[in-house]
Formats: C-alpha cells, structure tokens, sequence
C-alpha cells in the first residue's frame, strides 16, 4: 500500500491522530488508552450481540431458574446494563480522543452522539416506565329500593343480585344485554346504544312476580317492564300497553338505573402482589382491598416445598423440591395484619384446583377404581362413587357401583330377576315365564326355542330397555320373531303391558317407516324387563372391606362373585379388573399441576397460584392462592369471563373467646396496582368491521373506546368530553397515554362489548430518544454520502493547483514526474487540514 | 310471489338436499355392511372394516370426462363475500380449496370445479383422496393407526395408498373418520404444543370439504340495496329467503330469475351435462352483476383478480411466481459478464434482468390494484416486495455505475435475491400464503407502510451484499488454491466513497487499474452502507410506530432484538474494517454472518418463535 492510500484511507476512517504516544503511562491513562480503542468497542459490541441472542432466540436460558426474567427484565439486567455504560464511554473517550471535530468527521460525531442521547434518553424512559393495563366496564346496574341500602352490579352476562326491605325481596338478574340497540323511538330514533335487559323476581307476602325490566344507557326516561302474559301469542307484554295510564313501569317501588362504572387504578405488567381485608362475621369486607406488593416472584418454574401438597401429573418427572422465602410484608396503615408478614413459600406457574378422592378418614364414602381392558389393548378406567349418584355409573348405566348396607340388600341385588318373557296361547291356553336368553347384542342367528308343544317357537332379537318416546313416557321392549305351527312367522315388538305389541314382517330388517302388520293375536306375550340395577354391578358392603360383582352381561346366567382388589372377571371378552377400592374416602382438594404438553402458550402466567403463609395465634397458616388478572372488589363487579376467587382464612384471636371476634381475612393475588391520574369510564365501545359485518376475527377493522375522564374541577364525579381510543390512536391524559389493549368478544352467551381494557403507560424521555436516533441517521447520511463527496471536492481543488504548478514549472524546463503528484496532492490536503483543525 | 317461483325453490332446495343426503348415503352404506356382518363384533366401540371395492372410484374414472368438458372459468370472475373482502371466486375458491387440500389440485380439477363440485356432488369424495395432512411425524401416526386398525386393510393396494399419502399428504375423509383415526385425532389435540394445530388443521379440512359450509360460503349475490359494506348473500338464503327478513327483499324478477338459473346450474351438474352447465354458468355469470350493479365491484378487477391466481405458465403461474426461472437465466450471462467482463454477456444480461424485473413489477402492480392496497401485510407480499424493492434499487445503481467496474454486480445480486423470494413463495405455498386478506387492525396506520417497507427493502440489499460478498470470498479461495498472490483485494474508498471519488473525472488516486477483488468489495459496501442505514432508519420508524400502538417504541421482541442484532453486526463490521489488516476478507465474511442474523430473523423467529411481529 502506497503511503498515500495509507494516509487517505486513514483520512476516511477518521483516524488521523496517534491513540497513544508510546511513553509509560500511569494507570489511568492506560485505563484511557483502553477506552479509546476501537478493538474494545468491536468487543464490546460483539459481547452485547451474544448478550440480546441469548436472551430473545433462546428464552429457555433466561427463564431457567436462577434468573426467571421476562425479556424486559433480561434487558434490564446489571451485565446488560453495565455493556451499555461501557459502550457508551467507549464511544465518548474513544471520539473526544480520536477523532477530530472538522467538517469531513461531522458525520462520525453526528451518529456517536446520536447514540449517546438515545443511551441517555433510554435511561430516563426505562428508569421511569410504568406500564400497565386498566379494565373498564361499561355500565353498572344501581338498585335501589326504600328502606334498603342500594346495590350495584355490573352490566355483564350472568350477573344477579338481590335486594330486599323488611316487606320486599327482590332477585334481579341480567337476561341479556345488546350493545347495539336500536332505539325504535323519540327524537334519537335510529340511534344505536347500549340496552340491558334484566329478569326480575319480586317476592312478598302476597307471593311471586315476574317481570323484565329494560334499561338504555344514557337515556333513562326510555326505561320500561315487559310483563308475561297468559297470551300465548304474545306471551311477553309491554307494562305500556298494559298499564291504564300507559305508564311504563309496572313496579315503582325498585328503581333501576345504568351508570358508568369508573376504574381507579391501573394494574402493572408482569407484576405480583397480594390483597387483603378483613370481614365481619357475616362475610361483608370492612374495608377495600389493601395491597401488599410482591417483589420478586418466579415465573416460568414450579416451586414446591413438598409434593404432599400439590397434584403432579404423571406422565413428566416431578420438579425438583426447591421452596421460596418470599416476604411480603404490610405496607399500609390500614392493613387488617399491619404487624405480620406473608410469606411465599410456593409458585406454580400453570396449574388449576383439583378435587380428589383419597383413601382415609372415618366415614363412609365408598370408592372403586375399575379398569375395563378391551381384548385389542385398549383401556378405560372409571372411579365410581357409591353414593353420588353422578359418579355412581358409567358407560350409559351399564357399569355400576352400589353400596349394600346389609346383607339382606346384597341378597336382594344378588337375586334380583333378569329380562323375562311371559308367553300364553289363548288357544290352548298354554302359558310360561321363560327368561330371556339373549345378550344385549342382536343375535339373528340365535336358535328358535319351542312354545311347550304348541307348535308355536320363538327368537328373542333385540331388547330396549327405557326406550324415551317422548319427555312423559318411557317404554321398554324386546324384539321377538315367533313363528306359528302354521309355518308363519313375523317380528312382534314385545312392550310390558299386551297393548304395545306389534307385528312385522319377518324377513325385512326393522325400519322406522315400517308399516306393522295387523296383530297376531293366537299368541299374546309380555316382557319383563331385567330389575337388575345394571349389566355389571359392582357391589360393596356390608362390611366395609367385602366386594362383589355382579356380571349379568348375559341375563341369562348372571354371575355373582366376591371380588378382590386387583381381582379381575371376564366380560365375554374384554376383561375388568378392581384397581383400587376404599370404603372410606375423603375429597383431597390440591392445585394440580398441568403437564408441560399440555399447557397452552396463550395462557402465560394467568393460571399461576402461589402459597402464602399467614402467621397466626397457634402457628402458621398456608393457603394457596389463584392468580387474578384484577383484583375485583366483588364478585358482582366483575366482568364477563374473568376470575373472582378469593380465599378466606379465619384466624382464632385467643384473647376472646365470642366465635364473631375470629379475625376472618380474604386474601387474593393478583398484580401491582397504581392510583390513575384521573378516574376512567367507558362511555361507549364502537367495533368497526369491514364489508359483510362482524364475522369473526378476520372481519374487525377496529375497535374504538369512548372513554371520559373524572374531572374534578367541574365537581364530583363530573366527567370529561368523550375521548376516542383506537387502535394506533392512543389519546393522552394526565402524563399517561391510554391505547386500546383487549376487549369482550361476544362468544355464545354474549355479545360482548361491556367492557374494553386499555394499555396506560407513560413515556418520558420519547423524544429525547427519538432526537438521538435522527441525529445518528443524519450522521450516517454524512459519513457514507456527503464524506467522499466533499473529499473529491477537496482532491479534486488540490490536484488542479498542483497541476497548474506543475505546468507552470514544464513551462519553466523543470521535469515533473508523475509519480510525485499523488504525493505532493496528500501533502497539501493535510496541510489544509491541519489548519482547519487548529 | 306467486306458486311457480315458490315451487321452483322448493325443488332447487330439494335438488341440493337430496344430494347432500344421497351423499351421506352413499358414505354410510359400507359401514351399515359390515356392522350387520355375522361374527365380527368387537366388544367394545366398533372398528369397520374398509370396503375393498372401489365402485366408486370406477365411477369417477368414467365421468371425469364431465370434469374435462365443464368450462366454468367465467365463474371464476364472480364477485363473492369472504371474511369482509369481496374477491373474485376464482381466489375464493383457491383459499377454500387450499385449506382442504393444501397446494395440491384434487384430481388435476381446476380449483372452482371442485368447489362446485363438492357441493354438488359430495359423495364422489367420500373416499378421494383430498384431506392434506402437512405434517410428516402426524402422516405416520395415522397410516399406524390404520395399518393396525383391522386385519382386513392389509391389501396389496391399501399399503399402495398408504403409500401416496405418505408422499402426497392427501388422504380422504372416509378413513379420516375411522374410529380409530377420530380418537387418534382426539389424542392429537390435547397436545397443545406439538399436534393441537395439525389436528384442528384436519378438522377444519373436513368441515370446509362439507357442501353445506361450501354453498354458505358462496356469497355471490351482492345485496339490493346498502353500501358496500353490506352483508352479501349465497343463492340459497335468497331463494329460501322468509319475506321480510334482509335476504328475502329481492324483487320477483330476481328470484324467479336466480331460482330459474340456479335450478338449470343444478340440474345439469348433477346430469352431469356438461354442455348445459355451462350454458348456464355463462348466464349466472352474466346476471348475478345485475341485481345491483351500484355495489357490484368493477368486472376488470375481478378477471384480473382471477387471472392472478391462474395465470399461464408463461406468466409465471399462479401468483406470478414462476419469474423465478427468468431471473435465474438472468443470473447465468451476468455471472459471466462481472466475471470474465464481456460486454457482449453484460448486455444480454441487464436485456433480462430488465425483462424479469419488468414483469416482477407487473405482478406486484398487479397485486395492488388486485388487492386495493399496497401489497405488503403478509409473508408472502413481504418476500416478494422486498425483493422488487432490491431491483430498484439494483436499477437505479446500475444506472450510476454503468460506465465502471461495479457495473452488472448489483442486477447480479439483486437477481440472485429475486430468484430466492420468488422460488421460496413458489414453492412454499402454505408458509407464505399468497390469499389475499384483510389486514389486522393494528396494522391500519401511515407508520407500517413506511416501517415495513424500508425494514424489507433493508433486508433486500443484505441479501444482495451477501451475493457480492461470496463472490469475493469465492475469489480469495480460488487465489489461495491457484497460488495466487494479490489477496487482501478491498475498496480503498468505501462504498459509496469509491463511486462518488472515482467517478468520470475525478483524480484516479492510484496508477493501477482497480482489480475484480476491489470491485467486489466496493459492491459489498455500497449495499451493506445502504443496508446500515435503511435498518437503522427502519427500526426508528418501527419504534414511532410501536410507540402509539403497543405504548411502548421498543418491547424486546425477539423480532426487534434481532433485527438490532444485525444492525450490531454491522456497526461490527464498519469498526473491524478500520482495524484489520485483510479488510476485503473480514468485510465479506461479516457481512454473510449479518446476513444469516438478517434470515434467522425473518423465517426462523417468524415462523417458530411467537411474539408482537408474528403476523409479519
């Protein structure tokens, strides 16, 4: 490389003073040394790329257990934070020291002090960051009614609620609630608005009513009862039409309104705290909830402080036994255990309340576990409850767990009589009881059996025990081909009493549209269904360690054995086997943890629970916890679809002995909250699609909160101007931005939009950031672009006058040799420089 | 109305019913067979042998000469409602018809007769082949379950079949509903990680295969009054219309009109009268604009809608993407033009990087007009637009370079990346869907035009650098095995730098003449410095955006840590390249790995990592 690349290449770079003299240095100035030089900013910008690699393209090393971050928090990190600090002295001592401030490094200094700002502009959005989420419902149900303290609810499906005085009840409960009503009426007619519909029943002395009662939001004078009638053809009846003076009110004792329904709070992401307050001894809070927040709390792991307490499933190995000492201590004044501190012992990160029985206890709760193996090696199990009649039976009935107090009733169950058929001709007065042979299968090549000897024979086909004709009757039927000792023979569909019979013809498979043929009345038969409780029964008692089974597969020779556990019978082929059997069970409720293939991604943290430890007079107290999106006050205040489970722990007060002293405390975990600026409501939800209406999610083109703000300045609970938030349109107020976050999508009991959830964060240092980037854009326009243009300029400048010299000099007999130019043209361009540089 | 138009309905509403019964029929009978078999009677469920004979399958070798003598391409520029979009039938019947058999054609059918076919005559896929299972590992799991279903599969032929689905992925819905295959699917969805989505890509094949969800869906006939937002309506909701219901407002002469045509299309498609379905095709064509012209969308728009998807071979085929070709000859004269710099290979290779860029366009612009908005909101527009985008910029380079060195290396490169978009959208047709759909409501806003748009034309000239690039390291291997000296070739001025100084009339800096390894180099920064740019200005712009959507400019999606990372990889690169000695050689290699970070961002984190940006 000739000496002129050398310098101009140098010159591009930026590069055109030494870094370091080469004396001895003290060590501070070694430690400068190091930091203007560009290999470390090549390393350290190689170090940040593994850093951010590992922690996006590779979540499972920042979520393994001794980190449990989230991507923010993994970018928030010390080693994260100290690479930023250190690149960005490295670009501060590296440019004040290198690179001179002249017009051709402009560009450099533009993108390294670019970089800076943002650095510095980061620190101030990052460091100040709150982020969070705010649900608001869109309307409140009030009721009040005289004499009684007023209630609300919020206008979502399935809510009820009940209010009464010392003489009225009333039960009022939400029948449906349209989000897009069209009022049909008054000067707004067309207008669309939100309409709820609610049931009422209101209960005296007198007795019971019912009404429906419609209210429209914002338009409270359009308020009306539907009244049932007696008309079938009109069994619904406007209280206008009804009423004499058209009022439209049937009931003006219960008065009903819609309000909004504001949200003071915003709720921070991936956030953790519990909630607690106490309550009297008929279950109402004495006071809000008080949040004790959480600070550090896993979130992609199990933690279990023993298996004994928690469900796991059995198809992946059990997590390791790792507990948690998480303190949570009271924060506020008001809190109702000021002076004790939670403690987190356990964290699930998916899992879900399960109830189970397990052996044990003193009472009588039989249970069996049977296992029915097909002969091709497929295999079901059951666990029957003897006396829950819900879980007693499986596979339609035909499978059956009974309990026998006493002997007599195993007797009983024992000699129950199978499926009989009772047979008389009337001719010659011949009659039989004969027990059905036949299995529950179709057996069409089954042999004819002989009526006695009158000649007549007989094939039962089919039997349908409990057939439903319709919601009122029952029947019970077999099917028989008879054949008479005249050679005819026919299908009779054989019912308990003789009137049911039919005949049909033999030879055709029995269809619906089959026309019966006229009665054979030579033979009259009638059929007993089997008073056996099942095709197998599974019998314990009266001791509480016997079993029996009773195998009447085939009704004809039932089989009745005692049983062990473990014990198996042969059902024709496929085989049942006792598993396991308790007489005396009781309900194991634990949190059992969802396998890993099983989870769904979408579902993140939401099915979380913790177990907290409550310190109370004769020791400790744990509890687990459900995780809640939001802590709702109540359960009538919540929205559609969203948890509502808190956990009530009742802790003895030694001191006193009245039972209406115990402290009763509820607890729930939810996230973090933070007082917003203003009180928010959500006036109005507007779901724009594109052409053809809401199909589903393909179709949305929008969805737009109307929202208002407290304004306190117009007094109490006045509200702003509606304001509109879109997607892509966030609105601000009061320092915090609000953007459309989630909302309710309608699904078969809804049509959704009775609430919306908004994103609320701040975002300061923005612009400071935003400036940092353009500065650095600017300057790498510079440096690629507007650099080697200005530098051919000056080249270009340069090599004229030299030229000019030298031809002045040719002029003069002075040779000129052409390899000096390049080399007298650096020259005068670092000459130039220099100046300017000085 | 009067009794005619009344008892037409009724009997078009017969026609189609007994044929989806009849089907249903046709379907069970084997199965009523062989439960009544003596004998064979599995304790518990039942599994059912599969019928041998293939009765119908004789049947369908006879008739498809129906298939070949149907002419229905008219239908395809019928205007019909889908998920909020009004398309031509034509890209309708594609999407419907990819979500059943995924990229492939049900019996060399076109894609609009089998729709109608299969509304028609359902029956005649019972036991087709036409379910397409993506997934390898799920193929297998279902030909276990077949093979150890039941003894009397194991035929010569069955394992044939089993065979072809292995390969093809198409298995018909008959053995898809098998006891033993239902529970298997069961099984499948309650692994919500691995199978849940195949599995519920099954059920959904099998209920789109369904006439009744076909017909449904078949909203062709555009509301009598309302805008253009209005819901549009499939013939059968308007013949059965109840009066005074939206659907029931058609004029008499519309209904007995659409009743009169849909009875002759019914007819003569169960006749399987091939000349008289198309009669009558052509006159549903001509009179279904005309119940409301008002919000019937224009007739050019819907053929070049339907042209779109079917276009000829030498267009490139369906979606245009068969360019591809093109730009790979393209490659061929202009690797020898930049190579061995024969102007005679220059010429012909810019004449057809010209024309295949020509007809890029063409699609692109096609795309557009096709689609209404710039087509940039799915994998599959982002691919092919991104890499439009590099051969303008290729172009407008070229234009600049044309009298030096470089020139030819930025159409080489730009061709290069085009072929490699085109062939991935050609021949990936399910990862990169080219339907046309609405786009999400958050991508609604100025900022995504503008953010989208430079991140992929930034990623564009990565690619191409990454072409320039390996030239060069190909070069500095040729020299080290030739034992040729003159390695540490780079661009003494930059990129840009060695255009804008070196251009006509500038001082030549040195006496020599620049060699093919400087050039190499020089491409690669002139790509990679406009790249550097680009992806910082799009990642601000990115920022802009997320900042009034998500409230937040900048979340760590692994999308965004990513495409920081590439950037980091090139502000590496710019700062190693002041430092080393080899520049050439450290500049090529980086800017490879840079354009590996660039790939693994978009295909891998799109396609297995789940964050903000999956839909992009």
């Amino acid at each position: 490389m000739n000496p002129v690349e050398k310098t101009i290449t140098a010159e591009i770079a930026g590069h055109a003073r030494p870094a370091s003299t080469g004396r001895s240095r003290s060590p501070l100035g070694l430690l400068f040394d190091l930091f203007s030089s560009i290999w470390l900013g090549v390393t350290l910008l190689s170090l940040l790329f593994v850093y951010s690699s590992l922690g996006s393209a590779l979540p499972p090393i920042r979520q393994i257990r001794i980190f449990e971050m989230t991507e923010f928090e993994w970018f928030h990190y010390w080693p994260f934070d100290l690479l930023i600090a250190l690149i960005c002295i490295n670009i501060i001592v590296a440019t004040l020291r290198r690179i001179p401030f002249k017009l051709l490094n402009y560009g450099v200094w533009m993108i390294h002090s670019g970089i800076i700002i943002l650095c510095l502009g980061s620190v101030w959005y990052f460091g100040t960051k709150i982020e969070g989420e705010s649900l608001v419902g869109r309307r409140l149900v009030t009721l009040s009614l005289p004499g009684a303290q007023p209630v609300s609810f919020a206008a979502q499906p399935g809510k009820a609620i009940s209010i009464a005085n010392d003489e009225l009840q009333y039960t009022v409960a939400v029948a449906n609630i349209d989000p897009q009503w069209e009022l049909l009426s008054g000067d707004d007619k067309g207008k669309r608005t939100y309409s709820v519909m609610l049931n009422i029943q209101r209960r005296d002395a007198a007795g019971e009513q019912f009404f429906m009662r419609q209210l429209i939001a914002d338009y409270p004078q359009y308020t009306e009862d539907i009244v049932r009638t007696n008309n079938h053809s009109q069994p619904m009846q406007r209280a206008k039409k009804i009423n004499p003076e058209g009022d439209p009110l049937l009931d003006k004792t219960l008065t009903a309104s819609l309000d909004y329904q504001p949200e003071e709070h915003l709720y921070l992401i991936d956030s953790a705290a519990v909630y607690l307050r106490a309550l009297n001894s008929s279950g109402t809070p004495k006071s809000d909830w008080i949040e004790r927040p959480i600070d550090k709390l896993p979130r992609y792991h199990e933690y279990i402080s023993d298996y004994d307490s928690v469900w796991l499933p059995h198809s992946e190995l059990p997590p390791p036994i790792d507990s948690l000492n998480v303190d949570v201590p009271a924060q506020a004044e008001n809190d109702p255990l000021a002076d004790a501190s939670l403690t987190v012992t356990d964290y699930l990160r998916y899992a879900i309340m399960d109830e189970r029985r397990m052996p044990g206890g003193e009472s009588l709760d039989p249970v069996v576990t049977l296992e029915l193996a097909a002969p091709d090696g497929r295999k079901a199990l059951y666990e029957l409850v003897a006396r829950d009649p819900a879980k007693q039976a499986a596979e339609n009935g035909e499978l059956l767990f009974v309990w026998a107090d006493s002997d007599e009733a195993l007797q009983a169950l024992r000699s129950a009589p199978g499926p009989r058929l009772s047979i008389e001709i009337p001719a010659t007065g011949y009659s039989e009881q004969a027990d059905i042979q036949t299995t529950f299968q179709r057996q069409p090549d089954a042999q004819f059996i002989d009526i006695g000897d009158t000649g007549y024979s007989y094939r039962v086909d089919q039997l349908q025990d409990d057939l439903v004709i319709d919601p009122n009757r029952m029947v019970s039927v077999a099917m028989v081909q008879v054949r008479t000792p005249a050679g005819e023979s026919f299908l009779r569909m054989v019912g308990t009493t003789t009137d049911t019979a039919m005949d049909f013809p033999s030879d055709q498979q029995l269809t619906q549209h089959e026309a019966p043929h006229p009665l054979n009345e030579s033979i009259v038969m009638t059929y007993q269904p089997s008073e056996r409780p099942a095709a197998v029964t599974v019998i314990a008692g009266p001791q509480r360690g016997q079993l029996h089974v009773l195998n009447a597969v085939n009704p004809a020779r039932p089989v009745f054995q005692p049983i062990e556990i473990g014990g198996s019978i042969d059902l024709g082929g496929a085989a049942l086997t006792v598993k396991r059997y308790a007489s005396s069970t009781f309900i194991d409720a634990r949190p059992a943890v969802v396998a890993q293939s099983q989870r769904n991604k979408d579902v993140g943290s939401q099915l979380s629970m913790i177990r907290v430890t409550v310190p109370t007079a004769g020791g400790n107290d744990s509890v687990w916890l459900p995780f809640h999106l939001f802590p709702f006050e109540s359960e009538p205040t919540t929205a559609y679809r969203f948890r509502y489970q808190p956990t009530r722990i009742v802790l003895d007060d030694k001191a006193t002995p009245e039972p209406d002293d115990d402290l009763i405390i509820e607890l729930m975990y939810s996230r973090q909250r933070q007082p917003l600026p203003a009180a928010v409501v959500l006036d109005d939800f507007i779901l724009s699609t594109h052409t053809g209406g809401f199909t589903g999610n393909a179709s949305i083109r929008n969805w737009t909160s109307v929202v208002r703000f407290a304004d306190h300045s117009q007094g109490h609970r006045a509200w702003s101007d509606p304001l509109a938030v879109s997607v892509n349109e966030p609105i601000e107020s009061g320092g915090y931005w609000y953007f459309q976050s989630r909302w309710d999508a309608p699904d078969g009991n809804s049509m959704g939009r009775n609430f919306t959830v908004l994103g609320v964060g701040n975002r300061n240092g923005v612009n400071v950031m935003l400036a940092g980037c353009c500065i650095a854009v600017l300057g790498m326009i510079f440096v690629f672009y507007i650099k080697p243009a200005l530098r051919r300029k000056q080249i270009m400048k340069v090599h004229e006058h030299v030229t000019q010299r030298a031809a002045h000099a040719t002029q003069n007999g002075q040779p000129a040799g052409d390899e000096a130019l390049p080399a007298r043209t650096l020259e005068t361009v670092q000459t130039a420089d220099k100046e300017r540089a000085s | 109305m009067n009794c005619r138009t009344a008892f037409c309905r009724l009997s078009c509403i017969l026609i189609v019913a007994v044929t989806w019964c009849d089907g249903a029929s046709v379907a069970q009978q084997p199965l009523a067979q062989d439960t009544a078999m003596p004998g064979n009677h599995p304790p518990i469920g039942g599994a059912v042998p599969l019928p041998e004979i293939t009765e119908q399958q004789l049947l369908r070798a006879w008739s498809n000469t129906f298939a070949d003598d149907v002419d229905i391409d008219i239908l395809g520029t019928l205007a019909v409602q889908s998920d909020g979009r009004i398309k031509s039938f034509e890209s309708h019947a594609s999407q419907m018809m990819q979500m059943l058999a995924g990229p492939r054609l049900i019996d060399e059918q076109s894609r609009i007769f089998t729709y109608l076919d299969l509304i028609f005559r359902p029956h005649r896929y019972e036991d087709t082949p036409i379910v397409f299972v993506k997934k390898k590992p799920i193929r297998a799991q279902i030909i276990d379950a077949l093979r150890s279903d039941s003894v009397s599969l194991n035929t010569q032929q069955f394992e044939q079949e089993l065979q072809a689905f292995m390969d093809t992925g198409l298995i018909s819905p008959q053995l898809l509903n098998r006891d033993s295959i239902r529970a298997l699917r069961a099984r499948l969805s309650q692994d919500l990680i691995r199978t849940a989505k195949p599995a519920e890509q099954i059920d959904n094949a099998l209920a789109v295969r369904e006439g009744r969800i076909l017909l449904g869906n078949w909203r062709i006939v555009s509301p009598t009054h309302g805008d253009t937002h209005s819901r549009w309506y499939n013939p059968l909701e308007v013949m059965t219309a109840p009066i005074g219901t939206a659907a029931g407002e058609f004029s008499e002469a519309h209904h007995r009109a659409l009743d009169q045509l849909w009875e002759q299309f019914a007819t003569a498609w169960l006749q399987e009268d091939a000349q008289g379905v198309n009669d009558a095709a052509v006159q549903l064509a001509a009179f279904v604009p005309t119940i409301n012209p008002g919000v019937y969308p224009s007739r050019k728009r819907l053929a070049a809608e339907a042209w779109y998807f079917r276009a000829p071979w030498y267009f490139g085929g369906s979606n245009l993407t068969g360019i591809w070709v093109l730009y790979a000859l393209t490659m061929i004269p202009l690797l020898l033009a930049v190579v061995f710099r024969w102007r005679g290979a220059r010429r012909l290779g810019m004449f057809m990087f010209l024309l295949a860029f020509g007809m890029h366009t063409f699609a692109i612009m096609l795309r557009w007009y096709v689609a209404a908005r710039w087509p940039n909101t799915n994998m599959f527009e982002a691919v092919t637009t991104a890499a439009w985008f590099g051969g303008v910029f290729a172009l407008f380079l070229e234009a600049v370079v044309r009298k030096r060195p470089m020139a030819g290396l930025f159409a080489l490169g730009s061709a290069a990346a085009s072929m490699v978009a085109l062939m991935c959208a050609h021949y990936m047709p399910l990862a990169l869907n080219a339907n046309i759909s609405n786009k999400m409501p958050v991508l609604h806003d100025v900022w995504l035009y503008i953010h989208t748009n430079v991140i992929i034309f930034s990623y564009a000239l990565i690619f191409m650098a990454a072409i320039s690039a390996l030239l060069y390291l190909c070069r500095r291997v040729l020299q080290v095995l030739l034992g040729q000296s003159g390695s540490g070739d780079y661009a003494r001025v930059g990129g840009a730098g060695s255009i804008i100084m070196t251009g006509p009339g500038a001082v030549q800096l040195t006496a020599e003449k620049t060699n093919f390894g400087q050039v190499l180099d020089g491409t690669t920064m002139v790509l990679m410095e406009m790249s550097f740019v680009l992806l910082w200005t799009g990642l601000v712009m990115g920022a802009i955006w997320a900042d009034h959507s998500w409230g937040r400019p900048w979340g760590w999606d692994p999308k965004e840590v990513f495409a920081l990372n590439t950037f980091i990889v090139f502000a590496v690169l710019i700062h190693t390249r002041l430092k080393v000695r080899d520049k050439g050689l450290w500049t090529a290699i980086l800017a490879l790995f840079g354009t590996v970070v660039m790939l693994f961002n978009w295909i891998f984190i799109n396609f297995f990592i789940v964050g903000l940006h999956s839909y992009a």
